[in-house]
């Protein structure tokens, strides 16, 4: 082979090799060794502007590099040898690089005799050229490397980037959804709901459920929401997954089984209430949201559960809220919430706006049927009676429960007769029995009415008129009960009056004021007297003679009963001993309120009758049915101790109550007084069919009856042939002061011999 | 210079005790001979010292053949006397001592000369050793920077010439070589030897051990122009038709096949090692170490290849020798190369 054509094959092997080393820098000391093997040269390096970049035999920063890079500089290095460390009489042979940066040489150095040939500085010159263009070509490579590699780093963030804003997209709507159910107040399960659909969507996954504490078991949990379905076996225990989270108050994960879950809490009012669980199967990753690392789903979760404690929160508060202004047990608004509607129609009828009215509502009988039924029965009372209230209702009046048994509402552009209208209607609705596990309960109702009318009306005026008129109504007779009563002036003045009252009677006893009056009882049979009634009378002051309708009421509520019923027991006894001293045996009944049947009353009465020198006989006291009924066992003790002094016991207005038979078998009682209602109603062509019952009823009992109220003879005739022997009424006499009652009595008596006591102990 | 069969750890323990405080460096060896060589010893133990010489030792295990080689010869750096060598002695089985070399060399550049050679040992196993100080390295390179007041002698040559016309390696891989003059090297190779009549004539593929019977008085010379080096054959891919050799062939360079008999191989031996004395400056030659190819031993056979010994002492003037057999030969005194192959390298002292 031709020298020449040899050394061009070379050359073209060396571009090979460059290309193969693929890297600038890789390239020069390559080319620099290649150059020296070539030609067999003892030292090689490429040299730019001055400095070593690589060699065989020499490296930059020697003395042997600064002595070749100076060679090199020099005009006379390729022809004539010079003196390099370690390398005495070296010839040079160079070339250019061009490789574009500033100035690059390749030289060669070689020892011994005689130049390098001409061929052999083509070769060099050959060497140069090929590195020059070979690191062109590397830089320009490697450029378009980097710029491919920018580009596909660009393509790669922006995909990336494309994709985490569509995740975050999807996150943001699905919160604002949240948000904005949350923001108008959706019911709580809507919530929760949206909460679950929400969680799922967005974290993947199989199911999603909140988990939230029995309100009334906070200990226990039970599922709130639930959205998707794990379904198959190990992703079942979702309540246990939830406690971890509860308990640890922290975000928490496992795997069970074939599921894998994850739980973080949540909170309502700063407290942990449950927890947001979401479920997924193991192998499965969730195709929602790619990057699914633990850390970025916990932060996700956590967003959710932060939305749910928000909803939570407000639930919670808005359901104190309304119970701190409802009644739990009615749903009706309670007396805060009522106030501040009652108070807002006054002052807006005060503004110009419409007229209103109010009803106050009181449940008559309602404590017997709790005493006698149970709690259960008065909460199903309370519960039908504000049901049917709310019935009788518009859109705009309110009802509320104010406490106990009474009811108010307030009824929106209404004036009196409309106002009336509707408490009628109310009180047929309440009159209604209710049907509480197989018995009937009956309550009555009393109805206040007040409207809206004169100027300075309040909130508080209005509740204190319709207030009064319900006790008005309270105290109708029991014939005209239930009643509505409205609210008038007279009914304000009475109200005074009653004030006034209450206060003189602190003055009664002590102050002599009170009298009492007789009311004989008679043989039916031929109208010889029997006993008497003590019937109790105020010499006011002012207002004269109040009969006790006009105080007994208000002395029973102001406490004052004690007191007085105390002086009408004494004085009873007194009198009656006095006529007995006079040779006129009769005995003495004498009213007893409910607030006297206490255990004192036995040495009480026990004194009275020492003290007068009385029989035990000598004296009845009478107590209405409803205080034997209401006060049960209590007054049974006092009633049987009594009776050991040899007193007696009647019942007064029987049939009005609600006494049971097996309960007045119990009593201790003697007499049954048949009220005079029912005595009235015989006269009247009514069925005597109650009286009868009645007069059985104490007969089957082995007890005296008296029937009172008797003014006609009709009356008398019927009750006589009813079979009752003992009566009372204006048909003999109404009641009369002492003296005229011993005036009557006498002539009575004498009127029909003989003049025997007709009550005697059976 | 220590048998390979030997307990190395025990032999060098041995010569640490007799040796004191000296330095040691060594190489396991298949064959060494030492003093009159008659017949090869398992040890031979060369003392360098007295007044107006110094030694520095460094070794390295670096994976990186680039590195190990800088980092030995960072021991022959800043030489407190005036002439220095670096004696290397590296693995013979990794193929990279070319590469070591290189780094040495452009660590300290032409003034200080390279000689050495790579340790013979386990071949089949790929195993050699070097020791250092009380260690025993496997596959590592180890290093003694001999500073002197006087001249040290490095001496280099193969006696081989060349045959036929040159090509050009067309495509290579370090030690592999796929393509001559941009034929199947194989192909090219088995020619050149059938024309030198080392092989019959016809087409068909002698088996491998026959070629490299036939290829081993034959290596590649790398051309240059002051001596070729050598490239002895180490082994050939018959069905992708590459050869490869003991030490790198690049891509590009310009090859001769080589040849040599037995005479021209012991002329070359006696060139290196008055080559080696010709360096001491007219200093008269105190003793030599020499390396000599693994595969000039083959090719001399038992016989002949004492005379490699004989010809190290008429160099010397009688003085001691020590001689091993290495695969593959370090000497740079010219050149950027300085990796041997089949030839004879002797530092004289």
């Amino acid at each position: 082979m031709d020298a020449t054509v040899h050394q061009g094959l070379q050359l073209v092997e060396l571009l090979t090799v460059l290309g193969r080393a693929g890297t600038a820098e890789a390239m020069v000391p390559l080319a620099a060794q290649w150059a020296a093997d070539v030609v067999d040269g003892d030292v090689a390096a490429v040299v730019r502007d001055g400095v070593v970049l690589a060699g065989a035999g020499v490296r930059a920063g020697t003395p042997l590099a600064a002595a070749l890079v100076h060679a090199l500089a020099g005009a006379t290095a390729a022809s004539t040898p010079v003196d390099l460390p370690g390398l005495p009489g070296a010839w040079l042979a160079d070339g250019e690089v061009t490789d574009g940066l500033g100035r690059t040489q390749l030289v060669v150095a070689r020892a011994g005799e005689g130049g390098f040939e001409a061929a052999e500085r083509l070769l060099v010159l050959g060497t140069g050229r090929l590195l020059g263009e070979s690191l062109r070509t590397a830089r320009a490579f490697a450029d378009e490397r980097a710029q491919r590699r920018r580009s596909d780093d660009l393509a790669v963030e922006r995909e990336a980037l494309l994709a985490t804003l569509r995740e975050r997209e999807l996150l943001l709507s699905t919160l604002l959804v949240l948000q904005r159910a949350i923001s108008h107040r959706r019911p709580l399960e809507e919530v929760l709901d949206l909460l679950c659909e929400g969680a799922q969507r967005v974290l993947g996954g199989l199911e999603a459920a909140v988990v939230l504490e029995d309100p009334l078991h906070r200990d226990r949990l039970r599922v709130g929401a639930r959205r998707g379905t794990a379904g198959h076996a190990g992703c079942e225990d979702l309540l246990a997954h939830a406690r971890t989270a509860v308990s640890t108050q922290a975000w928490a994960s496992g795997a069970d089984g074939g599921c894998r879950w994850e739980a973080a809490p949540v909170h309502a009012s700063g407290r942990v209430v449950g927890a947001l669980v979401l479920l997924d199967r193991a192998d499965r990753r969730s195709p929602a949201a790619p990057a699914h690392a633990g850390e970025r789903s916990e932060t996700l979760l956590t967003t959710f559960t932060q939305h749910a404690s928000v909803a939570l929160t407000d639930a919670y508060t808005e359901k104190s809220l309304r119970e701190s202004f409802y009644d739990q047990l009615t749903r009706l608004p309670n007396r805060s919430l009522f106030l501040d509607r009652l108070e807002r129609a006054a002052t807006g009828h005060a503004r110009g706006g419409p007229r209103a009215a109010l009803l106050y509502l009181d449940l008559d009988g309602f404590k017997a049927v709790n005493d006698r039924y149970g709690h259960g029965a008065g909460d199903a009372v309370l519960q039908a009676c504000a049901a049917r209230l709310r019935d009788c209702l518009r859109p705009g009046d309110t009802a509320a429960r104010l406490g106990g048994d009474e009811f108010a509402v307030v009824l929106e552009d209404a004036d009196v007769p409309a106002a009336e209208e509707v408490a009628h209607r109310v009180l047929a609705a309440l009159c209604e029995p209710v049907v509480h596990e197989g018995h009937l309960l009956e309550v009555g109702c009393s109805i206040g009415v007040a409207a809206v009318g004169h100027a300075g009306t309040t909130a508080e005026t209005l509740l204190r008129d319709a207030d009064t008129a319900m006790y008005v109504a309270k105290a109708a007779p029991a014939t005209s009960r239930p009643a509505v009563r409205t609210f008038q002036d007279s009914v304000r003045r009475a109200r005074a009056e009653r004030l006034e009252l209450e206060v003189d009677l602190a003055d009664a006893v002590p102050g002599g004021q009170l009298v009492l009056h007789y009311q004989p009882t008679v043989r039916l049979s031929d109208g010889a007297p029997a006993a008497v009634e003590a019937l109790v009378r105020w010499q006011h002051p002012r207002l004269g003679l109040l009969a006790p309708d006009r105080f007994i009421g208000i002395a029973e509520q102001s406490g004052h009963i004690t007191a007085l019923g105390r002086w009408v027991l004494g004085e009873a006894c007194r009198q009656v001993a006095a006529w007995r001293a006079e040779g006129m045996p009769l005995t003495v009944a004498v009213n007893l309120a409910s607030a006297q049947l206490v255990p004192g009353l036995v040495g009480e009465v026990q004194e009275l009758l020492r003290t007068h020198r009385l029989p035990g006989h000598a004296l009845v006291l009478e107590i209405t049915e409803t205080v034997v009924v209401a006060d049960g066992s209590a007054a049974q003790e006092v009633l049987a101790a009594l009776r050991t002094l040899d007193v007696r016991v009647a019942v007064d207005d029987f049939g009005t109550g609600y006494s049971s038979l097996s309960y007045l078998q119990r009593l201790p009682v003697d007499v049954l007084k048949v009220d005079r209602s029912f005595v009235t109603a015989l006269g009247r062509g009514g069925d005597p069919a109650l009286v009868r019952t009645v007069l059985s009823l104490a007969d089957a009992l082995g007890l005296d009856s008296v029937a009172e109220g008797i003014e006609t003879a009709e009356e008398r005739d019927v009750l006589r042939a009813l079979g009752c022997t003992v009566g009372q009424g204006y048909l003999w006499s109404r009641p009369l002061p002492p003296a005229q009652l011993r005036t009557w009595w006498l002539a009575a008596d004498a009127a029909a011999r003989p003049a025997t006591p007709v009550l005697t102990s059976r | 210079m220590a048998s390979w069969r030997l307990d190395l750890t025990a032999v060098l323990a041995g010569v640490r005790a007799a040796g004191g405080d000296a330095a040691v460096v060594g190489t396991s060896t298949g064959t060494a001979f030492a003093r009159s060589g008659t017949a090869p010893s398992d040890i031979v133990v060369t003392a360098l010292g007295g007044p107006g010489i110094s030694v520095r030792t460094a070794a390295s295990t670096d994976a990186d053949a680039d590195r190990r080689g800088t980092e030995v010869a960072a021991a022959a750096l800043r030489p407190d006397k005036e002439h220095v060598v670096l004696l290397l002695l590296g693995s013979g089985t990794d193929g990279r001592l070319q590469d070591v070399v290189q780094r040495a060399y452009t660590a300290l550049g032409p003034g200080v000369p390279l000689v050495g050679g790579g340790s013979d040992g386990d071949i089949d196993g790929a195993r050699t050793w070097q020791f250092h100080g009380d260690d025993v390295l496997q596959d590592g390179l180890v290093g003694a920077a001999i500073s002197s007041d006087r001249p040290l002698g490095v001496g280099c040559a193969h006696g081989l010439a060349r045959v036929g016309l040159p090509l050009v390696v067309t495509s290579s891989d370090g030690t592999l070589v796929h393509s001559l003059d941009g034929r199947p090297a194989l192909d090219v190779y088995l020619e050149r030897l059938r024309a030198a009549g080392a092989l019959p004539p016809g087409p068909a593929d002698p088996d491998l051990a026959t070629l490299l019977a036939a290829g081993a008085p034959h290596p590649l010379g790398l051309s240059r122009r002051r001596a070729d080096v050598a490239r002895t054959l180490w082994s050939a891919d018959l069905a992708a038709r590459t050869l490869t050799f003991v030490s790198p062939l690049p891509q590009g360079s310009a090859v001769h096949v080589m040849s040599g008999d037995h005479d021209a191989m012991l002329a070359g031996a006696q060139a290196a090692c008055t080559q080696a004395v010709d360096g001491l400056a007219g200093a008269p030659a105190q003793g030599m170490v020499v390396f000599s190819c693994v595969a000039r031993r083959g090719l001399l056979g038992d016989g002949r290849r004492r005379e490699e010994v004989a010809a190290a002492r008429t160099a010397t003037g009688g003085e001691d020798v020590a001689l091993t057999f290495s695969v593959g030969e370090v000497a740079r005194v010219s050149g950027a190369a300085g990796c041997h192959n089949q030839t004879v390298v002797a530092l004289a002292v």
